[in-house]
């Protein structure tokens, strides 16, 4: 299963310690520029825990924290090396071109 | 405010708003309060998002249940062609085996019998059956 960009950029933020939403939204607009509005957000994470690959902890307040687990740390490592991979070719292949 | 906000979650399907419907909620007012975003811009960003969400998941659970619904076909069929190859024809009943033993072949048709090893030899053959004179037919003749 090939994990959507919204859903990597929700992974990796929660790769850096557990958050709520406005903390994710703000971790990932600062790391990749995306602004992510409330609705994306939680489609993303409700995939992400139907999947296994966060877990939602008990609330403080209104807000509910969200933590990657070993399932979603490895799906991520996986994309990531993918991601890896095509970009280094591509790379090369350019740098080749010039 | 938080009546627009709960009109607009209707948009997003049922579970998935029962159990983020009031986070949602929590983050779209901390974006207006804190950020000072639009809360208009906002609103028309979730109703968007909660029917491409409501959208998706009917999809899944379309796709699902025509997932569902072939498998139990495809289980049905196999076990419905097991069951058929499992049929072999069973021993005839009593009352046929009582007739056979009643039957006593004549000279020639027991001649046959010892040396035929196919039963096509019998047909055209005669038996007696209960004092009456028979003969052995082809079968569906």
């Amino acid at each position: 299963m090939r994990l959507p960009e919204r859903s990597v950029l929700v992974l990796t933020s929660l790769a850096g310690g557990d958050k709520h939403g406005y903390a994710l939204l703000k971790d990932v607009e600062a790391f990749s520029g995306v602004v992510l509005s409330p609705g994306t957000l939680y489609g993303a994470l409700a995939r992400l825990e139907e999947d296994g690959f966060v877990q939602r902890l008990d609330a403080d307040d209104r807000r509910y924290p969200y933590r990657l687990t070993p399932a979603g740390r490895a799906a991520l490592a996986e994309r990531l090396a993918e991601s890896a991979r095509i970009a280094s070719l591509g790379l090369r292949r350019i740098a080749l071109a010039e | 405010m938080d009546r627009l906000l709960a009109w607009v979650l209707v948009l997003y399907p049922r579970q998935m708003r029962r159990r983020y419907g009031p986070e949602i909620a929590e983050l779209t007012l901390d974006l207006i309060r804190l950020e000072g975003r639009s809360p208009i811009g906002l609103f028309v960003s979730l109703a968007v998002d909660g029917l491409r969400c409501r959208m998706t998941w009917f999809a899944r659970t379309r796709l699902t249940t025509a997932i569902a619904v072939t498998t139990s076909v495809v289980c049905m069929a196999v076990v419905n062609m097991g069951a058929a190859s499992a049929k072999q024809p069973g021993p005839p009943p009593e009352r046929v085996r009582a007739h056979l033993r009643s039957a006593e072949p004549e000279p020639e048709t027991a001649r046959r019998l010892q040396g035929a090893g196919r039963p096509d030899y019998l047909w055209g053959a005669h038996v007696t059956v209960r004092g009456r004179r028979r003969s052995v037919s082809a079968p569906g003749h």
